[in-house]
């Protein structure tokens, strides 16, 4: 196990290095625009000494080459870089913010896990019944719904009829755990309705593998009741394909609380990455995204060692 | 009376059998009812319903209260010295003090002449090569250490004056050091209470720019030693910061040192939530969460109708001038002034300001707007500085800005363009300049072809625009549309936009001498006879040289708020004001009846 944990590491650092140069080359492909020109164009002013200057104070000057160079030796100090636009080191407001996209995405998939583990096992369980098409379609519905566009109805609707409105006093984990998880909740349950919908068709599916299994038929007949059988036996083994899935989901989840943290007035990793984008702050663009890429490359290091945990023919292999 | 109770009777129990159904469905929804248990109740149930007519205070002002309003965008820092984010200059006119401010217009437009704000007095002498300003005695800073409540002195204007010449975006429109063309040279402390600021040569625009909510923000020397004002703000202005979340909200308190204080603000406390976007704000508005600042003009007929207990209010705009630009590479057909005049003939202004600004629907609606004026090369909300090209004192020039498609078909044709001719226009379709921005240009691009010049649209990001359009000094292809944002004094509107080295100039590549020595006359005349009449002339001149070609007008002053806020629409600041417009409203007029809402 040890040998194939160093394995996949040292299969995890060049896919970082190239996360480096790709989160570094592709903005300065993409947008040919100065940010420090733009900064100042977009107040209407001309100040060539102040451009020169900010230039230096935010690490754009020299080649390319040389930029990165220096970009990757301040993220092996520690340092994130500055923001163009606040003109505050990124690493002081960054992993703040990331923890509440985290804290999103966590408690999204929760929502989508509690939801659709129940779905997906009633679904097999009367397979081709009605039960079975009703739950199928919602599945269908829930992945095929932007959960933005959900979010907007929501308030838009919950206003004109209601007039209700969330609550945007967002309070950290640390200060108010309840009125945390309070202004966290229905963005939560927004950002959950995508992967339930998937979640719900890869229970039900494994149910129905697993069901019809050798071993389910033994305990059958062995007289164990249906419930012991269906929960005990079948869902337990159903349930190991979907710790993949989880793994691979929450990354995509974290990054997808983009929008929900902009309609939700969120202190997210993506409401800062959305307000970069738009003022051309590189520094902050760079490093979002660089935390993006590590949490995809870490999860999907942590997949592959739970399977390896999971089924030991893959690490004798 | 009794309907509006009945509505709102009906309305609670609605919601509350929904609910219930809702709780009994499933989790999901269960979540949704839980976190709407808000306090949307909290707020009046009863009152007279919207009307068309101004904020009507009748009742004496009350002290006291919560102000329940909303930042559209994140100030994202909160030292205005180190970005150029107009929501930080607009939130830092609540937290520091200026010298001088603009003075508001009661029931009427402000002239955009100053006032004193820190400064209780100033001199300008006759050469106008310095200006004195004597500091109020009562101005004190933030009650918290280290400022802890004391006097603010002239050491601290020096401070404040050396780090906004150093380090400020818009120093150059100021600080000699940084631009030749700026005015102030040097400041000298007299005493604790007087300053001197000595001037390069004499500037029209050096009361405006020290009164301009983009420059000379007063803050404690204490952040020389240690005080980080980005996170951490002291001033000594109406509020003070007392809680700032990114992204999430601000929380303001009255500050007891401000000049004014006790008698003003009368408001104690503003909550200014962080909602950039228009369905959120739209719902807090409703659930009556916000109380102004959350529906577009266009739309507040049919919130007007929707929610009883709400009136519509004037509020300042923004002197903006969305407008054409030209590109000036040699071979361009726009190097023709005939061709820049048909241009200006092919815009339909009337028909543009009614779409855009449904001025008539919104009359309709029972909505008490005031015609939108036609902007020339300046914005019609520039007061006097401005001459109406539909009166009788513009003279013949303003024929060019009437919409008259045969005779810029004529103009065309005298220019060898009689067949028309393609050409691209480059604008950006993202809501950087305004969410309709991008439709207000494919209309033009449609009025254009009809008169045989074909634009063909070119979108670029906003970054590429502002880089290789706004500032692109005519070096570009064909036409571009742009937003021309306000400035604090229309002198620095055309320095900046259209005088041939101004930073966004729609001239560079084209320069016109004549309109150029007209800016500068303007921007070096005290007087205001004389400076006015020569705003006049400008108007004219561009009216036939059509450096750009105003695009109809812009201007949303209305607004929609609830019923138990007055003193919002009393007072129109100064259109050159350009974010912190707001401020002399909380600051000095605002209040709250706490009867209607409890």
């Amino acid at each position: 196990m040890q040998r194939y944990l160093l394995h996949r590491l040292l299969l995890a650092l060049p896919t970082i290095v190239g996360l480096t140069i790709i989160v570094f080359a592709v903005l300065r492909i993409a947008s040919r625009s100065d940010p420090v020109t733009v900064l100042l164009g977009s107040a209407g002013t001309s100040d060539p000494q102040l451009e020169e200057r900010l230039r230096e104070d935010l690490g754009l000057t020299g080649s390319i080459p040389a930029q990165y160079v220096n970009w990757v030796g301040g993220l092996f100090r520690g340092d994130l870089g500055t923001s163009v636009i606040t003109r505050r080191p990124i690493v002081e407001e960054l992993p703040g913010r990331f923890l509440v996209s985290f804290e999103l995405g966590a408690l999204g998939l929760l929502i989508a896990l509690l939801v659709s583990v129940p779905i997906g096992t009633v679904s097999a369980l009367h397979q081709d019944r009605w039960p079975d098409y009703l739950f199928r379609s919602m599945a269908i519905l829930s992945t095929s719904i932007p959960g933005f566009w959900m979010a907007i109805l929501v308030i838009t609707f919950g206003g004109i009829w209601f007039h209700w409105a969330p609550s945007l006093e967002f309070t950290s984990l640390g200060d108010d755990p309840m009125r945390n998880i309070k202004s966290l909740l229905l963005p939560a349950f927004l950002t959950a309705l995508a992967p339930t919908g998937g979640l719900v068709r890869v229970v039900r599916t494994q149910m129905l593998e697993v069901l019809r299994q050798d071993y389910v038929r033994t305990a059958r007949a062995k007289g164990l009741s249906s419930n012991v059988v269906t929960y005990r036996h079948a869902l337990r083994n159903a349930l190991l394909p979907v710790v993949t899935v989880i793994g691979l989901q929450l990354p995509a989840l974290v990054a997808g609380t983009v929008i929900f943290e902009r309609i939700f007035s969120l202190p997210g990793s993506g409401n800062y990455l959305i307000t970069a984008v738009t003022r051309l702050d590189y520094p902050v663009i760079q490093a979002t995204n660089l935390m993006f890429g590590l949490v995809i490359v870490a999860s999907t290091l942590l997949v592959d060692l739970s399977y390896a945990w999971l089924d030991p023919r893959i690490r004798f292999r | 009376m009794a309907e509006h109770e009945n509505y709102w009777s009906r309305r609670r129990l609605t919601r509350r059998a929904v609910v219930k159904g809702a709780l009994a469905a499933g989790a999901g929804l269960g979540t949704l009812a839980i976190a709407g248990c808000g306090d949307d109740d909290d707020a009046p149930a009863d009152g007279p319903s919207g009307g068309a007519s101004p904020t009507a205070t009748a009742v004496k002002p009350q002290q006291g209260g919560v102000y329940r309003g909303m930042l559209a965008l994140d100030p994202l820092s909160l030292d205005p010295y180190l970005q150029v984010a107009g929501a930080a200059s607009a939130f830092a006119a609540l937290t520091y003090s200026r010298l001088l401010d603009f003075k508001p217009g009661v029931g009427k437009p402000s002239s955009g002449e100053v006032t004193g704000e820190l400064a209780e007095s100033w001199e300008l002498p006759g050469d106008g090569r310095q200006i004195t300003l004597k500091l109020r005695p009562n101005a004190k800073w933030d009650p918290r250490a280290p400022t802890n409540g004391r006097a603010v002195d002239a050491d601290d204007v020096k401070f404040s004056w050396e780090k906004f010449a150093a380090k400020s975006p818009f120093r150059t429109d100021l600080a000699n050091s940084a631009s030749k063309s700026a005015p102030i040279e040097s400041i000298q402390v007299i005493d604790p209470q007087t300053v001197v600021f000595k001037t390069a040569f004499p500037s029209a625009l050096l009361l405006s720019a020290l009164a301009s909510d983009r420059h000379l923000f007063i803050q404690p020397k204490e952040a020389a030693s240690g005080l980080d004002l980005a996170k951490d703000p002291r001033g000594s202005g109406p509020f003070m910061v007392e809680e700032y979340t990114p992204s999430v909200r601000a929380i303001m308190a009255k500050n007891p040192g401000y000049w004014a204080a006790p008698e003003r603000p009368l408001v104690d406390k503003l909550e200014l939530p962080i909602i950039t976007e228009a369905a959120q704000r739209h719902a807090q508005f409703r659930a009556k969460k916000v109380w102004n600042g959350a529906v577009d003009p266009t739309d507040i007929p049919t919130f007007q109708s929707e929610l009883k207990g709400t009136k519509v209010i004037p509020v300042t705009a923004d002197a903006r001038n969305p407008n054409v630009g030209f590109g000036w590479k040699p071979g361009s057909p726009f190097l023709d002034e005939r061709v820049r005049q048909a241009v200006s003939m092919l815009v339909d202004r009337a028909s543009f300001i009614e779409v855009f600004l449904e001025t008539e629907r919104l009359k309709k609606a029972g909505v008490d707007v005031q015609p939108a004026p036609w902007g020339t090369i300046l914005s019609g909300l520039y007061g006097d500085f401005w001459l109406d090209p539909l009166g009788k004192d513009f003279g013949e020039n303003a024929k060019f800005y009437q919409f008259n498609i045969a005779e810029a078909k004529k103009l065309l044709d005298s220019a060898g363009y009689g067949n028309g001719f393609e050409t691209p226009g480059t604008y950006i379709t993202t809501a950087e300049f305004e969410a309709d921005f991008p439709r207000r240009a494919e209309v033009i691009i449609e009025m254009l072809a009809k008169g045989g010049i074909r634009v063909k649209p070119h979108v670029v990001e906003y970054q590429a625009f502002i880089s290789g359009y706004a500032r692109g000094k005519g070096n570009y292809d064909g036409i571009s549309f742009n937003p021309h944002g306000g400035r604090y004094d229309p002198g620095a509107y055309l320095s900046g936009f259209i005088h041939s080295t101004g930073p966004t100039s729609s001239t560079a590549g084209n320069t016109m001498p004549e309109l150029d020595a007209l800016i500068e006359l303007a921007n070096r005349q005290l007087d205001r006879k004389e400076r006015l009449a020569t705003f006049h002339e400008i108007q004219r001149l561009c009216a036939k040289t059509q450096p750009m070609v105003p695009m109809g007008a812009h201007q949303h002053n209305i607004d929609l708020t609830w019923e138990w806020v007055h003193g919002l629409g009393d007072v129109v600041g100064w259109a050159g004001v350009q974010y912190g417009r707001h401020t002399q409203t909380l600051a000095h007029h605002y209040w709250i009846d706490n009867a209607r809402l409890s």
